[in-house]
């Protein structure tokens, strides 16, 4: 299904946030690869720093407090890290695209749909008129958009949660990236609507061999949508495999507390396990493993160094001291 | 992070220069007898029109020279000063009342009572408030007393709207569906739940009128609406310089830019407190959802 | 299992007049959040009510809590209409019926001490005196996992998690009879919704509550619940005990429903019957079964005839014309 060639490779990323209250990690030494047409999942909870690594990548990390402040992201070789805002134009919207949660934030509410679309498919070709008119439809008919015709001149607000996605998504078509992140994309929508967005984006990656980056806390979608996944806590990858060994092979105790913890459809349980304590306060990290505090695995030695990123198998890193034994 | 130190932070961009403005208001409004060099209504037609310190012919005892009946300028800055603040903050005490009782109200029980509640707004506000002060005042005759009542009365609305808008949003909140279902009356829900969630906008608002109910007293003042000669008044004073502006120019000056000063304080004091009290501040990164 | 029913709710309806006011102008929409509902919350149990957005799901907890007033039908409490309680009936009702709601953040007020948080319902209900107050709000801190100390804290200094136990802590401190569970993990963490619902049924275990549970997240209504009932469009659609609805569900929304929901095993891949367009608005649709132009098994009749909700099995009923 994907290739091997490697278009994206990040390489010990370091996002901070420099606020009033100190500094906040966001993300610690990330380092992964994306593969042409490759669908790769980003999973975490709330401080992760998954999010902030799908902004690192495309630049748009906010400032003033926020600012990458080590590490390479090599796409096709080109390090994105060094290029300018104006440089970074040239990738954002054409190679690079990016889906978020609301697409009420990302859809101009001025504009109507068929002028969002046509402005996007402008960009990469030169089309006017009735030309331009037949490319939009032709736009929407792909996300299923039917009766496109009288939908062109519909403005976001009257659409539903599903439509603008799905409305997102047709313009990211438009603009034939290489690389699509989508960032918790179906995490509002109803769930007969988030099967729906889920299949299109997976005909789109079938289709034009597009990269996804998928973004979510939701182990389900991952479980169903992903080939490789990546294991965030606290800033740190704390695991990364394929999704057949993240799910039935895992050793970091994070990932197998998470996915312990998840009510099985089909299989009713007594008492769920759970991991105990708190998310983490990004303020106060401890030293060492950030997991530490709730990991029923700990050691002395988690407590003030944090573990290297070993091997257990093709593809399969982890950083935990104790993976050996799990 | 602990509450102490979110405070913490926040001291430390205090803004210095409108903290101090405000400081020497209120001294000078307390303390007026024994900062004072004289008397504020002592004539001296003598000593009229004497020009300030710092230029030629200027002495020490008249710091900011004197006004055509010989008054010394600085005394009666400092003494005006107590007549703004009197004024500014029982105004403000005023229309601020009025206008949190009507705002909660307003925003709370939505239905009709709002849109009675705002009509009476947007009528107040249609009528230009120079009007309004020009025709109390006339019916309840120029002093002290009168301006603030008035400037109470015109001033309510500003609260009122931006107290409304406040409540619409905190309504929204579960805790106070939460509430309902305890069985809170409406006036515990009022009071215990909605109240307390405006008063930080309250308090930053009030910093704010402050100012702009300095300036409509003056203003009332100049027009001769307000404090009645000889009381001291920044307003008056500006009246009586008005002639004297071409060759007397200190007799209006400083006591406008005593206004500018103090309103400038109040701006910058309400700036720092809004963003001090805005809760948003917390959300620093608590957990990005 | 089934015990005496503490909730009956008989033909429910609620709907809602949005733009002008009056009836007979144009501009009105009439939303017909709840149109119909029967059903009944026996004691001890977990009545699941899941649904996605728009069902009228929230409603109906919000119509039961006595926030809305129903449009029609009759709410039965122990036998006794709520909708016309006297003073005294409606306080005593707020002592046992009580709601834990969906938006951590939102539901605390930021000015109030959570010790104060959660003495609040004893106090308007003069219960105890000042200190023995405090000392059942030290309990109940300990009861949902918290430590008593730290009543004197303000909710920003909590996490999700720990507000949500804070707002059950509060839900439980007029011993309630009933609980209106409103997607109460929803907003949480995924790695803390099991501890949360790991203390939800402790609790019901150790103080015989009844609960009401409203969430779209089918998995964890399957974990909890002993009856569930599947909405759609403001009408009930299935409703069975837990374990049929899951293993045979009948109704073409639920078998939709449940193949959409990704389950997190890639050994497990389904198909998912993915249903064409969108939930229709709920504006007052014309007769015909309001699922038929989404439904795969639709067909002419399903136009005509608003199907009932009837008993095809025991104890499992359904409402669709298809299905006898």
């Amino acid at each position: 299904m994907s290739g091997e060639e490697k278009i994206l490779e990040v390489k010990n990323l370091k996002t901070y946030f420099f606020t009033n209250m100190g500094v906040v990690k966001a993300v610690d030494g990330g380092s992964f690869h994306l593969k042409k047409g490759q669908s790769l999942g980003i999973v975490g909870e709330s401080g992760s720093g998954k999010s902030v690594t799908s902004l690192s990548i495309l630049r748009l990390v906010p400032k003033p407090a926020g600012r990458i402040v080590e590490g390479k992201i090599l796409y096709r070789g080109e390090d994105l890290v060094k290029k300018s805002q104006k440089e970074m134009r040239q990738y954002r919207g054409k190679k690079l695209f990016m889906i978020s949660q609301d697409p009420m934030t990302s859809l101009n509410p001025v504009f109507n749909i068929g002028n969002q679309i046509g402005e996007a498919i402008r960009r990469r070709q030169n089309v006017k008129g009735n030309d331009l008119r037949e490319k939009i439809i032709e736009m929407l008919k792909l996300v299923h958009i039917r009766s496109s015709e009288n939908l062109i001149h519909a403005y976001p607000h009257q659409f539903s949660g599903g439509m603008k996605q799905r409305a997102m998504i047709s313009m990211a078509l438009a603009c034939q990236p290489e690389i699509l992140i989508a960032d918790e994309p179906t995490t509002a929508l109803d769930v007969t609507i988030q099967a729906q967005i889920l299949k299109l984006m997976e005909e789109i990656r079938q289709k034009y061999n597009t990269s996804i980056i998928l973004i979510t806390h939701d182990l389900g979608v991952i479980a169903k949508f992903c080939e490789y996944i990546l294991v965030m806590y606290a800033g740190k990858i704390v695991e990364r495999a394929d999704v057949k060994t993240l799910f039935k092979g895992n050793k970091h105790p994070y990932t197998r507390g998470l996915i312990n913890s998840l009510p099985h459809l089909g299989k009713k349980q007594q008492r769920l396990s759970s991991i105990r304590g708190q998310p983490p306060d990004l303020l106060n990290l401890p030293a060492g493993c950030p997991f530490e505090p709730r990991c029923d695995y700990s050691i002395e030695r988690c407590s003030h160094e944090y573990p290297p990123t070993e091997s257990a198998g093709k593809g399969h890193l982890i950083s935990c001291w104790r993976w050996r034994e799990i | 992070m602990p509450r102490s130190s979110r405070i913490w932070v926040h001291m430390k961009n205090a803004p210095l220069g409108g903290l101090t403005i405000l400081f020497l208001l209120v001294m000078a409004a307390l303390f007026a007898e024994f900062i004072a060099p004289h008397s504020p209504i002592d004539q001296d037609i003598t000593q009229a029109l004497k020009v300030p310190f710092f230029l030629k012919g200027g002495t020490l005892s008249h710091l900011l020279g004197t006004d055509e009946l010989g008054r010394d300028i600085l005394s009666r800055i400092i003494f005006g000063a107590r007549i703004s603040l009197v004024v500014g903050f029982i105004a403000v005490a005023i229309s601020g009342f009025i206008g949190t009782c009507l705002g909660l109200i307003s925003g709370y029980f939505g239905g009709k009572i709002d849109s009675i509640i705002m009509r009476v707004v947007d009528v107040q506000l249609s009528m230009p408030y120079i009007l309004i002060a020009l025709a109390l005042i006339g019916a309840l005759g120029p002093s002290l007393r009168n301006i603030i009542i008035v400037i109470g009365i015109t001033s309510w609305v500003d609260y009122g709207r931006v107290i409304r808008g406040e409540v619409l949003s905190v309504k929204e909140n579960e805790f106070v569906d939460l509430a309902k279902i305890a069985g809170c009356s409406t006036y515990r829900i009022l009071l215990k739940h909605i109240f307390p969630s405006v008063v930080n906008s309250l308090i930053v608002l009030g910093t704010l009128m402050l100012g702009r109910i300095i300036i409509f007293e003056a203003a009332l003042s100049f027009l001769g609406l307000g404090v009645q000669p000889p009381t001291p008044s920044w307003g008056i004073m500006l009246a009586d310089g008005r002639q004297y502006l071409t060759y007397a120019w200190w007799l209006a000056t400083f006591p406008g830019l005593a206004i500018m000063l103090v309103v400038l304080g109040t701006n910058l004091v309400g700036d720092w407190l809004r963003d001090m009290l805005d809760p948003r501040q917390r959300a620093v990164v608590r957990g990005k959802r | 299992m089934k015990g005496e029913a503490i909730l009956e709710a008989k033909n429910i309806k609620k709907y809602f007049l949005m733009g002008k006011e009056g009836i007979f102008s144009k501009k009105a929409r009439m939303i017909k959040a709840v149109d119909g509902i029967n059903f009944s919350l026996y004691k001890g149990q977990t009545f699941g009510l899941v649904g996605e957005s728009g069902c009228g799901k929230s409603t109906i907890g919000r119509c039961i809590l006595r926030l809305y007033r129903i449009t029609d039908g009759e709410m039965l409490f122990q036998g006794k209409n709520i909708d016309i309680f006297d003073g005294k009936e409606k306080m005593q009702y707020h002592r046992d019926v009580q709601a834990v709601f969906q938006d951590p953040y939102g539901s605390l007020n930021p000015r109030m001490r959570v010790g104060e948080f959660i003495e609040e319902p004893m106090l308007v209900h003069g219960i105890l005196n000042s200190r023995g107050r405090r000392e059942r709000v030290k309990k109940l801190l300990e009861v949902v996992g918290l430590s008593a100390d730290q009543a004197r804290r303000f909710p920003h200094e909590f996490s999700g998690g720990q507000r949500q136990r804070i707002c059950i802590a509060r839900a439980l401190s007029l011993n309630p009879k009933l609980l209106i569970l409103d997607e109460p993990v929803s907003a949480l963490d995924v790695s803390i919704r099991a501890q949360i619902l790991n203390l939800l049924m402790d609790l019901q275990e150790e103080f015989g509550l009844t609960y009401l549970f409203i969430s779209h997240d089918l998995s964890v209504v399957e974990h909890i619940s002993d009856l569930v009932a599947v909405m759609y469009l403001a009408k009930i659609v299935e409703m069975a005990p837990c374990e049929r609805i899951f293993k045979n569900p009948l109704h073409p929304y639920t078998q939709a429903l449940l193949s959409a929901i990704p389950v997190p095993d890639p050994e497990l891949a389904q198909e998912a019957i993915i249903l064409e367009g969108d939930i229709t608005d709920p504006i007052t649709l014309e007769k015909g079964c309001p699922f038929r132009n989404r439904c795969f098994n639709a067909s002419e009749e399903c136009t005509e005839k608003e199907p009932k909700l009837i008993e095809v099995e025991p104890n499992h009923l359904v409402a669709c014309l298809k299905i006898r």
